[in-house]
């Protein structure tokens, strides 16, 4: 049912600020598998940062190893490299600092392609920007303008595009929509969900919203100071979470109802009343 | 019984509110006429995203903008603020209004004693350092902060997030204040804290009779803890009603689909509810009702005519060309 593991990590350790340091990672093991979608959800100082890290080698773990398609990911050269830097692509939280405010759209979506050698000339590379633009649902029309005449929202949108136009396996979402507004929030969750249904793009979306999880992926880590406390299907977890910080962080959602909020609330799992 | 809430006295009682950024050619009017009441002990969220106003509005209460131009009024009791000098200002800000804002490392002084920050507007007052201190500590542990009396000598960043978030809660209720104005005050808190500090403010107000006014864009914050929602778009309130009311039968378009664009844990759907587009920046606020673009029962009439605010039967208000609702 799960189908192999495209991602896999295996006893991963790191510690900051030598061996008296603290612990950001505590013997980590998960498995995402391809065509998945998995939550990885924690607070802050939950590890949750340096996981993301070690996974795409900006940070290189203590011990332990994080295998993609096989491969160990701290030992990968030359062309394996090249190669997991196209599969593997980051979608950052902040839509305002990891687009470059002097590049035109054409050039951020496009940078991949040139990086990559991927599109022979100057004319199949605008098309394949502009197809991928209308694959996010953003006007191909826009590919001359900076980054700064966009909406956050909007702005999410190119980031996306500029992962997905090398087509990637593995889409790493770190926190992708906390700094959108409501209303926009939804739209790139949905835009998510029909990439992965569309293109059977791998999601690992990081989280602190539990609900925007359940909406999301299919299944769910659950970090606590560097430790994985329970890992399952979505629905399991939070309907019956076996882990106490689990319930403790379920049961602290607030409930958008005036009603359940305050006559005690219901939540998949059962009935919990509010001190 | 809804009604009884808009008959009770006004604490804080805003009208026809305006704020354009520093006159000249390229100035934008931020807040575009908003009406707004908080009664004795009444608990008001002022909901909205990005470019509403909403943040603005509470920072003019305060007058912590000196670039921006305010008009209307928004008077506290008796006293106009608009018209106060900054002297006497800053002892309204320290004795009738707490403050609390988003990030609680933001407004505490990193070089300061915790015991010296939360006395300051006592002490401001001329009252003496040791009552000031001792006070402190019984404010501090009232709001969960255990060995408070130990821990006045301790500085902010031996604090964490929700301590600090009390401490800051503390610095505004020393004085004693008729009402409290809290801006996003959980925003960048983990869900736990968040959830802790919401309980502290549900307490706090409850139980000192507190005036409330919280301002967010977060939804299912506001459910939990306010009488009445006043939601914002675009430089005005486009419904402002009972709690309840709201939540189950929202009158206005924009108030429907943020509530419906809120993820829960209790709601499964194969696609989450989306407005279309972004609410607009305030330079560029389209004419008419500015929700109009994005708006799925919008009319010809709405791309021009500004929708009026009236009255709804359940003691709130709401601004929308659509035919009034039932607002029971």
């Amino acid at each position: 049912m799960n189908g192999t593991p495209l991602l896999d990590i295996r006893a991963l350790n790191k510690t900051f600020g030598g061996s008296r340091g603290s612990k950001a990672l505590d013997d980590v093991y998960l498995s995402v598998p391809e065509g998945g979608t998995f939550g990885l959800v924690g607070e802050s100082g939950s590890g949750k940062s340096t996981l993301v890290k070690c996974i795409v080698r900006r940070e290189r773990p203590d011990s332990g190893a994080v295998t993609f398609d096989g491969r160990d990911v701290h030992a990968l050269r030359g062309g394996d490299l090249r190669r997991f830097r196209r599969d593997v692509q980051l979608v950052a939280q902040d839509p305002y600092a990891s687009l470059n405010p002097r590049m035109t759209v054409e050039q951020i979506v496009g940078e991949g392609l040139v990086v990559h050698r991927l599109a022979r000339t100057r004319a199949d590379r605008r098309a394949r920007v502009a197809q991928t633009l209308i694959e996010v649902g953003l006007d191909p029309d826009a590919m001359g303008r900076l980054p700064a005449t966009f909406s956050g929202g909007q702005r999410q949108r190119i980031a996306i595009a500029r992962a997905l136009i090398l087509r990637p396996r593995l889409l790493v979402c770190d926190e992708p929509v906390s700094a959108l507004d409501v209303s926009v929030q939804a739209q790139v969750i949905n835009l998510l969900t029909s990439l992965h249904e569309d293109l059977g793009v791998t999601i690992l979306f990081i989280a602190h919203d539990l609900a925007i999880v359940q909406q999301l992926c299919s299944r769910v880590a659950v970090l606590r100071s560097g430790v994985v406390v329970e890992e399952g299907p979505t629905r399991q977890v939070f309907s019956t979470p076996r882990h106490r910080y689990t319930r403790e962080l379920l049961e602290a959602v607030p409930i958008p109802d005036p009603v359940a909020a305050r006559a005690g609330r219901t939540i998949p799992g059962g009935v919990l009343t509010l001190p | 019984m809804t009604t009884e809430i808009v008959q009770r006295t006004a604490l804080l009682q805003i009208s026809g509110l305006t704020i354009d950024t520093e006159p000249g050619d390229t100035s934008v009017r931020l807040v575009d006429g908003v009406d707004l009441t908080v009664a004795a002990g009444e608990r008001v969220a002022l909901v909205g995203e990005s470019g509403s106003g909403k943040s603005v509005t509470a920072r003019a209460l305060m007058r912590l903008d000196g670039s921006l131009t305010i008009g209307g009024s928004i008077r506290l009791g008796d006293t106009e603020i608009l018209a106060q000098t900054e002297r006497r200002l800053s002892t309204i800000r320290g004795s009738r209004i707490g403050m609390v804002f988003q990030d609680p490392m933001g407004a505490l002084d990193p070089l300061q004693s915790i015991g010296a920050q939360v006395s300051e507007p006592l002490r401001q007052r001329g009252i003496r350092k040791k009552d000031a201190l001792r006070r402190a500590a019984e404010v501090l542990s009232e709001l969960g902060v255990a060995r408070a009396h130990e821990r006045l000598g301790a500085y902010p960043h031996e604090f964490s997030g929700g301590m600090r978030q009390r401490v800051v809660l503390a610095m505004a209720l020393i004085g004693e204040p008729e009402i409290l104005i809290a801006d996003e005050p959980t925003t960048a808190l983990d869900v736990r804290v968040q959830q802790q500090v919401l309980n502290l403010l549900d307490e706090v107000t409850r139980e000192r009779g507190l005036g409330l006014l919280l301002i967010t864009h977060d939804l299912g914050v506001v459910a939990g803890l306010a009488d009445r929602v006043a939601v914002m778009y675009s430089g005005r309130i486009v419904e402002d009603r009972p709690v309840r009311a709201l939540f189950a039968d929202p009158l206005h378009p924009y108030t429907a689909g943020l509530l419906a664009a809120v993820p829960r844990l209790d709601v499964h759907l194969p696609r989450m509810t989306t407005i279309p587009g972004a609410p607009p920046s305030p330079a560029l606020r389209p004419p008419g009702c500015p929700f109009h673009p994005r708006c799925p029962v919008a009319m010809e009439r709405c791309a021009s005519e500004t929708p009026p605010t009236m009255a709804t039967a359940d003691g709130g208000r709401r601004a929308c060309h659509l035919d009034q609702g039932s607002g029971n």
